[in-house]
């Protein structure tokens, strides 16, 4: 059963068309990886489904709402989350505190509560510290625990992006480019992360440029040029197909 | 000497609420308000005419911080949904706006003559000026309880928001939360603290007029809070302390120098003004007191 | 109110907003590319007119080439600012640069007040009649001054949409993100657009200062309609700026018959807030991303 559906979405602007015509099914508890060569349109894509652009036409579902209409932040509610190319952290923050300004519907958010409740928000906090601290734990980030995020290095960054993202408890995380900059050590960790991530029955969509670290991970793939979908199936079917070998010529294949 | 000691106190110490105020949204929030000025005006002008219709000034004050709090909320639900720049295009436009009310609505301010006769908060008791040195001592407890509310809010769940929405609003999105809705609180409790500011400036020097409440003022504030540290409590008090030294002092500086005109020294004052927000944003972005997590960035 | 008044309004308000559409261009412009509000653009306007009559009354040039140095001074105070403040500030959040174009309209005006006083100030001009025709009156004045800025909106008109580095410099407004993935040159299009910035404020403000009296609060009073109608135009939109400007002007100048003049800011601040309100994205533009 379908958890995504994107039905031949399409993004102009202007002239400039990002993507267009875009088919994409996520099964429920699948990991699919999203390839593509740079400006194929794989982020531009991303940032529809998630809300961050309007596209021109189509369709997008999820859990059978239609997405389209909803905020960001609404998507963000029905389960639907995603990381940054480039990581977002809270630089200013600590990486626990980064973990800590994740959860969703904090009574210490609320001014008024803060004040007639001061006993509920400090219950709440230990709790969630308690959380925070299993996944930093489970990501091996504990020793940095208490270091502003902003001097992370990039893989780790990466990593707490993907933690803060968890603490939301999602059905379906979308990855841009989990892998870039990240030091061949990290990858490996980070997989593994996601490959339990799966087990635990998230659904997870991945735009990778490494070829390598994708098509080992994934058991489906789909490839993009030039805003088109131009194929999809088994990592070795897909990187054999004589479109996607001429979309990356003289790249790694 | 004593008077005058009293006296700049009692300026430091309202500089330092508004200072105070302003950053909770702007180093705690990173809301960028250039019209702080209209709510302090909008606090001094509320209490102030109030006070004149007998009504007692506890309340006038609390009415002064409640409607400098309200006036923020439109404001914010306007421009903080669509992100980007518009709160310090918009606020601005907002205190350039009061103080053309205040001087033309005469039937309610009295135009540029100001509002004389504002009565004091403290009758004087022993000495000629006693009353002012109660206010002093009010005025300090007020800062410290001040000082304890953003402590306390800096640290709780909405601190950490508010800090996360600083320092990437589209991250604290894409986890779910509405950033608007926070800084809108952010700022309407911001202004509120100008309110009360306000509210002591009026009863303090007994005399409200739309000159009081130039653009300049919110600047002089932003000069305390960017210079200290703005988001450090100690950054807060220092930048203030410093403000009002340099404003001061610039006063007797005619003393000193001759040959220089009333206009040319204000020349130099704006001027140094002007070169202190440029320096202080190229050069120390994080003030003389950066808190431990900003260092080197 | 007769349609008379009416009408002498509107071109009073037609050539005030073709005036203002050259400071308001400069900020369509740096906000769609730098991001930022450019709060210093009103004192650099009030540079440009103290320039113009510093140069009259030293070295008693004619009022064209007072406009000429006028841009050219204004320029290269732009440039000066530029390689000093904003290039620095470029990598960080545009904030900065909005809190430091502050600094800059500040030290800018301190300058010249030291020098020049509070005192009014006249660019000299030779004293000509309106024409009048049965009531509705037209300054030649006028003529020259919305002449001069539909010809000076002309050129920068003609280099956006006509030359390659134009078409860049829109394509850097449109999309920055987009445009720096495609590898346009930014150091290029931040110089090419600080001289123009300069040159377009310093001019805005001599014909500001030719129109009416110069004053030290000449620019700074400016900004405001100058934002609520880059604004209502849509930001990082030339044509959006221009258009949203004479509109800005024109009801200006007939509000102004009704509810006095010194409500103009009054009339901005509510532009302001009803544009935000109801279209945020203006006429022509996008809502600016949030950073």
């Amino acid at each position: 059963m379908s958890l995504l559906s994107v039905k031949n979405l399409s993004a102009r602007f202007g002239a400039f068309t990002a993507f267009d015509g875009v088919d994409i099914e996520l099964a429920k508890g699948s990991l699919t990886g999203l390839i593509g060569t740079n400006g194929a349109g794989k982020s531009t894509l991303f940032s529809a489904i998630t809300g961050y652009i309007t596209p021109s036409s189509g369709e997008v579902k999820f859990d059978g709402h239609d997405m389209l209409p909803l905020s960001i932040e609404k998507r963000v509610e029905k389960g639907l989350s995603r990381t940054f190319q480039v990581p977002r952290e809270f630089s200013r923050l600590s990486v626990f505190q980064n973990l800590m300004a994740a959860p969703p519907n904090q009574a210490g958010e609320s001014l008024a509560k803060l004040f007639i409740t001061p006993g509920r928000v400090r219950r709440q906090e230990a709790e969630l510290a308690e959380r925070a601290d299993s996944m930093l734990q489970f990501l091996n980030l504990a020793r940095v625990a208490d270091t502003p995020a902003g001097s992370l290095s990039g893989g780790q960054k990466k990593l707490l992006e993907l933690g803060r993202l968890l603490m939301l408890e999602p059905s379906c995380i979308m990855l841009d480019e989990p892998f870039a900059g990240v030091n061949p050590v990290l990858v490996e960790e980070l997989s593994q992360r996601i490959v339990e991530l799966n087990q635990r029955g998230i659904t997870l969509l991945i735009i990778e440029h490494d070829l390598a670290s994708l098509s080992r991970l994934v058991p489906r793939l789909y490839a993009m040029d030039r805003g088109r979908i131009i194929a999809e199936g088994k990592p070795s079917e897909v990187l054999a197909d004589p479109r996607v070998r001429e979309a990356y010529m003289g790249g790694v294949i | 000497m004593e008077f005058y000691l009293i006296a700049i106190s009692i300026s430091v110490l309202i500089y330092m609420l508004m200072a105070s105020g302003l950053s909770l949204q702007y180093g705690f929030t990173g809301l960028v308000n250039f019209g702080y000025v209209g709510f302090f005006a909008i606090g001094a002008y509320t209490s102030g005419l109030l006070s004149l219709q007998g009504v007692p000034l506890p309340v006038s004050f609390l009415a002064a911080m409640l409607l400098a709090g309200a006036l923020a909320y439109p404001l914010g639900i306007i421009t903080l949904r669509l992100g980007g720049d518009y709160l310090a295009i918009i606020t601005l436009g907002f205190s350039e706006t009061v103080r053309i009310l205040l001087m033309k609505e005469d039937w309610l301010t009295r135009g540029v003559h100001g509002v004389p006769g504002l009565p004091r908060v403290f009758d004087d008791w022993a000495g000629v000026s006693s009353g002012d040195l109660t206010l002093l001592l009010l005025l300090l407890v007020v800062n410290i309880a001040v000082f304890a509310l953003i402590a306390y809010l800096v640290r709780s769940p909405f601190g950490r928001i508010i800090a996360s929405i600083r320092d990437n609003e589209v991250a604290v999105r894409a986890l779910g939360k509405n950033p608007a809705a926070f800084k809108t609180r952010s700022l309407m409790l911001g202004s509120a603290l100008a309110g009360l500011a306000g509210a002591f400036q009026a009863h303090y020097v007994t005399f409200i007029a739309p000159e009081q409440f130039v653009p300049l003022i919110t600047f002089y504030v932003w000069i305390a809070i960017i210079v200290g540290g703005p988001n450090r409590i100690l950054g807060i008090v220092v930048g203030t302390i410093i403000l009002l030294t340099f404003l001061e002092g610039s006063r007797f500086m005619r003393d000193f120098v001759g040959g220089v005109s009333e206009v040319q020294l204000a020349s130099v004052r704006f001027f140094i003004i002007g070169m202190a927000l440029i320096c202080t944003i190229l050069y120390r972005p994080n003030g003389l007191f950066p808190d431990k997590f900003s260092k080197g960035k | 109110m007769d349609w008379i008044n009416i009408t002498n309004a509107a071109i009073n308000g037609i050539v005030l907003g073709l005036l203002l559409a050259l400071p308001a261009l400069a900020v369509t412009l740096v906000f769609g590319i730098a991001r930022f509000p450019h709060a210093a653009v009103g004192d650099y306007m009030t540079f440009g007119a103290y320039t113009a009559i510093l140069v009259q009354s030293f070295m008693s040039a004619s009022l064209v080439a007072a406009a000429l140095i006028a841009s050219a001074a204004t320029a290269f105070l732009s440039l000066f600012f530029y390689a000093w403040v904003f290039r620095s500030l470029s990598q960080r959040s545009p904030v900065s640069s909005l809190i430091a174009s502050i600094g800059v309209a500040f030290a800018v005006r301190s300058v010249i007040t030291f020098f020049a006083g509070q005192s009014q100030y006249v660019i000299e001009a030779p004293l000509v009649r309106a024409w009048n025709f049965s009531g509705v009156r037209i300054l030649p004045t006028d003529l020259y001054v919305a002449a001069t800025a539909v010809l000076a909106l002309a050129a920068v008109f003609f280099m956006l949409h006509f030359t390659a580095f134009g078409r860049r410099m829109r394509a850097v407004a449109d999309n920055p993100e987009l445009a720096a993935a495609s590898g346009i040159r930014v150091r290029e299009v931040m110089i090419t657009l600080s001289v123009i910035v300069g040159a377009f404020c310093g001019l805005g403000g001599m014909l500001m200062g030719f129109k009416a009296v110069v004053l030290p609060e000449l620019g700074w009073e400016l900004i405001l309609p100058i934002f609520a109608s880059v604004i209502l135009g849509g930001i990082g939109s030339p044509v959006g700026a221009v258009c949203g400007m004479i509109l800005f002007g024109i009801s200006q100048e007939i509000a102004s018959l009704y509810v006095g003049a010194s409500y103009k800011l009054v009339l901005a601040f509510v532009v302001l807030l009803l544009v935000l309100l109801i279209r945020p994205q203006g006429m022509f533009g996008k809502i600016i991303a949030v950073r």
